[in-house]
């Protein structure tokens, strides 16, 4: 493959990286400083890409990785500022304030009640859920990114899809 | 007819893609330079390394040579207070 500038590999897959970010930490800043990240180690590993999977799906692996990094090194923090017990070795993040432009106005409180429930799902099934309904990537393509079969991302998926269920209506009974 | 799962993920595949901010770019650009900036080449560190190695060869040469002469003189020393040896030239000069 012909070695790409940044500026080349920036330009086409921005959109990628940064709605991927945004969908994942649900917070415009947050989603700025992690692309900024994501590109920055783009530009260090490029040298260590090889061509075995698509650029494409190498850039989404990064940015997965990226993102959950920024969540465990926030947590961290919070962790040294005792807000959060030493002894919690739960897989829950601390998220910023909900902040995602990408959500329609009249969406937004019944979006950003799903996104915090799938927020609650173990990582590897967020990751599988956030890849197939919002980024519209195939079973394959997941299992590319995540470095799984496909058959453990359909299982993952089907996972998800009934942990959030449980949840969704879990916490419809407690609205009521 | 919608199904179930339809409706719960309805609000995600309404999700618009959007823009990053125009600054985005040159923000990552400075980035780099800063990390390339604060980068030391590989030769440097080799240099430095060798650098290091020689100082503290040299340094542990001079004190072993310091240790020996101390010892040598310290034995002339002994010799000297046994033998109730004058080490003046004071007699040769009466």
């Amino acid at each position: 493959m012909p070695k790409l500038s940044i500026k080349e590999i920036y330009e086409e897959h921005n959109g990628l990286v940064y709605n991927l970010c945004l969908n994942y930490l649900q917070n415009i800043e947050d989603a700025e400083e992690v692309t900024q990240d994501v590109f920055v180690t783009i530009f260090k590993k490029q040298q260590s890409f090889k061509s075995n999977s698509s650029l494409k799906t190498w850039i989404y692996r990064i940015t997965v990785n990226t993102c959950l990094d920024f969540l465990k090194a926030k947590k961290r923090k919070k962790r040294f500022g005792f807000i959060i017990p030493i002894y919690d070795n739960s897989e829950s993040y601390s998220y910023s304030d909900f902040n995602h432009p990408g959500i329609l106005l009249e969406n937004e409180e019944a979006t950003e009640r799903l996104l915090k429930l799938i927020n609650e799902l173990p990582t590897n099934q967020k990751t599988a859920l956030i890849l197939k309904i919002i980024d519209e990537l195939s079973q394959k393509e997941i299992a590319e990114v995540m470095e799984l079969s496909v058959k453990a991302v359909e299982s993952l998926l089907s996972r998800a899809k009934n942990n959030l269920k449980d949840k969704i209506n879990r916490n419809e009974g407690n609205n009521i | 007819m919608e199904t179930e799962e339809n409706k719960m993920f309805k609000a995600l595949r309404n999700i618009q893609k959007v823009e990053p901010s125009s600054t985005l770019f040159s923000k990552i650009e400075n980035r780099i330079k800063e990390e390339q900036s604060n980068t030391v080449s590989m030769s440097k560190l080799m240099a430095a390394g060798v650098v290091l190695i020689v100082l503290i060869a040299s340094n542990t040469l001079l004190i072993r040579k310091e240790l020996k002469q101390n010892r040598k003189t310290a034995n002339q020393n002994e010799l000297v207070e046994a033998f109730d040896i004058y080490t003046s030239n004071q007699l040769y000069n009466d």
